[in-house]
């Protein structure tokens, strides 16, 4: 197995000097290509900084951060928008598409970014679309679809550019149990399709479903286990 | 070019989507606009009416003058004969004699203004000869008695500006003589006649200086002031120089006897002024685009602290420093050349009433208006960099946090 994400040593401290805050504590972590991973822990365990690590939306504090084996954690910022555009797809808990664009729009974005001209990002993002089942809802704007279906459109924007790697941080965080469903459906289909997913969540339901299990708590990782509950269906 | 084009596009949308906030924030760059079309095109009209006016009054010529004061010289023939042959690009030279008279035609006897100089005395007033023609050198030399008055001046001595040939008796200080008229040249202005509204109707008639030294006793060979014609671009270059050829030929050098005066001192001095007034309005205008530049930036700011959110979206899924600050500097350049496009339309329109009610020509030079467009672009770029810079700077993860 190929290794994609290799963590080492990480700290990650907020307000350095007087109360300050070590979110993440010496950790190690490595996950190889097309993997599977959930990473659980209590609310200020300091799961979503170490998924802002892995997305290079921020940087350690100490240790280093290697992708695809290149050392990504003391880039300028260009560097990280480059490396988030092409490597990661983020999926939030609060969705987090531009409401004043529609689905469309918001699926192409990404695509913007990476220079892609008019006619190659419409296929691109209609392909996305195609792919989480909003055929339908392309010219829609996010205020006019239901959570499930924004979520859906923000997937789609997080695969358009087809970047290797999938985080999502609490997807289902503001979904009622069918759309839940239904998102972890497609999310469990994009790791099937070659693609490493990590998910963040405090749902162990949710948890139980991925392939490898990691819990933190103060900053550390308490275990790493492969999932022996799980099943390909 | 494509990902500008897609800036552009997305700041058109952004700018249709808060439709009212947009057009109070361009409102100060639209009146700054207008103000500075409006008041450039009324400035060019004003000019261009009081030049108008003011060459239809007085032609392009000036004067050397002698004092007399200061020396027993004076001016002959031979000293316009000395200009003449020794001066290149000039119209002429003549000497003015002046003088208040009478003149009576078939109808009516008017006081009138008889002026006496050489051919090219044609120059001394912008109206055209609209009738016949202006006495020549020939009939100067040989000194005929043949006159030029103004079409309203035909009208009223005659009746009727079919008067060529027809005879005027003008008489000054007692003498008279018979003048046969050969050229009507255009009436007065409406500047002149209001001018002269209060006066007593005045006939304007010229004739040569040979035969008015002869009729009305004035002396060839001994006057004090000589009048050049030029163009005025050279004017003050040519009556300087004749100023000079005298000052030699009379030896009058360092007696400050010989002085000169031109016209173009005088419309150096009303551009001087006019400039004068543009720049004070064109300030007033420029100030009033930065203050609307200033309304541009808090807007933008304003607009940077609500977007936080869709920044840190944007740089979360890999948009760089450099795409944000395209965004948000188009979108303030886009707001500013919208508000600019509308402020000259309006500039235009008011320029237009204003001139019209003053009866000025409405001039409108468009390198001008292209520049005023560019200018508000500037403007929002300008005002736009520091909302864009902040933008651009800021944390994926600290707007995410929003
Ligand atoms: N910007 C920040 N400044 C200071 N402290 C921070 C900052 N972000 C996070 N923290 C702290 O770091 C710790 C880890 O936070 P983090 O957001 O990673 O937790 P989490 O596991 O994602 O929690 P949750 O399940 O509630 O989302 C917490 O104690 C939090 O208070
Ligand atoms: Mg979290």
């Amino acid at each position: 197995m190929k290794k994609l994400v290799e963590i080492k040593d990480v700290c990650k401290i907020y307000n350095p000097g007087e109360n300050e805050v070590r979110a993440l504590n010496h950790v190690n972590l490595t996950i190889g290509e097309n993997e599977f991973v959930a990473i659980i822990g209590q609310s200020g365990s300091g799961k979503s900084t170490l998924m802002n690590m892995i997305g290079c939306l921020d940087i350690p504090t100490s240790g280093k951060y290697y992708l695809h084996g290149k050392d990504v954690s003391h880039m300028s910022d260009d560097e990280q928008s480059d490396i988030r555009n092409e490597e990661i797809g983020f999926i939030f808990q609060g969705f987090n598409l531009i409401q004043s664009l529609t689905a469309m729009e918001n699926v192409e974005l990404p695509l913007i970014y990476r220079g892609i001209g008019k006619r190659e990002r419409d296929r691109l993002a209609e392909v996305a679309l195609n792919s989480v089942g909003l055929e339908k809802r392309k010219n829609h704007r996010p205020n006019e679809m239901s959570g499930g279906q924004q979520q859906r459109v923000a997937i789609a924007r997080a695969i358009a550019q087809a970047p290797p790697i999938l985080l999502a941080d609490e997807p289902t965080g503001n979904l009622d149990s069918s759309s839940s469903k239904e998102i972890i459906k497609i999310i469990k289909r994009l790791y099937r399709e070659g693609r490493t997913v990590i998910v963040i969540t405090h749902d162990s339901g949710i948890a139980k479903q991925a392939k490898r299990i990691i819990t933190i708590s103060d900053g550390e990782i308490q275990s790493d286990i492969i999932n022996p509950d799980y099943k390909e269906d | 070019m494509g990902r500008l084009g897609e800036y552009f596009r997305s700041a058109i949308k952004q700018i249709m989507h808060n439709g009212y906030r947009t057009f109070m924030t361009m409102l100060g760059i639209i009146i700054g606009i207008a103000a500075v079309i409006s008041v450039v095109a009324l400035g060019n009209g004003m000019t261009d009416y009081v030049k108008e006016e003011f060459n239809g009054l007085y032609g392009n010529f000036g004067y050397v003058n002698l004092d007399i004061g200061k020396t027993t010289e004076y001016f002959t023939m031979e000293d316009l004969r000395v200009l003449e042959n020794s001066m290149e690009d000039i119209k002429g030279v003549s000497p003015s004699f002046q003088s208040q008279g009478r003149a009576r035609g078939t109808r009516e006897s008017y006081i009138a203004t008889i002026d006496g100089g050489a051919e090219c005395q044609l120059y001394a007033l912008a109206n055209p000869i609209v009738k016949g023609q202006y006495f020549s050198k020939q009939q100067v030399d040989t000194s005929q008695r043949v006159c030029v008055m103004l079409r309203t001046d035909a009208t009223k001595l005659f009746g009727t500006e079919e008067c060529i040939g027809k005879e005027v008796e003008l008489s000054i200080r007692g003498k008279s003589a018979i003048y046969t008229v050969i050229g009507l040249r255009e009436a007065m202005n409406t500047m002149y006649n209001t001018l002269m509204s209060t006066q007593e109707y005045s006939a304007i008639i010229e004739i040569p200086y040979t035969s008015c030294a002869t009729d009305f006793g004035y002396d060839m060979n001994k006057f004090y002031q000589i009048i050049v014609y030029a163009e005025q671009s050279n004017l003050q270059d040519k009556v300087n120089e004749a100023q000079e050829i005298m000052v030699n030929h009379h030896s009058l050098r360092g007696e400050n006897a010989i002085t000169a005066y031109s016209m173009a001192d005088l419309s150096g001095s009303f551009d001087e002024l006019m400039n004068a007034i543009s720049t004070f309005l064109i300030l007033v205008a420029v100030i009033s685009l930065v203050v609307g530049g200033i309304g541009i930036m808090n807007i933008m700011l304003v607009s940077v602290t609500e977007r936080t959110r869709e920044i840190g979206i944007r740089k979360s899924i890999g948009a760089r420093t450099g795409a944000i600050m395209a965004q948000f500097l188009s979108e303030s350049a886009m707001l500013t050349l919208i508000g600019g496009i509308i402020g000259i339309i309006v500039g235009i329109t008011l320029a237009y009433i204003i001139c019209s009610t003053l009866g000025f020509k409405l001039i409108i030079d468009p390198e001008g208006v292209i520049g005023t467009a560019l200018f508000s672009i500037i403007i929002g770029l300008v005002f736009g960099l520091y909302p864009a810079l902040k933008a651009a700077r800021m944390k994926p993860i600290d707007a995410l946090r929003v």
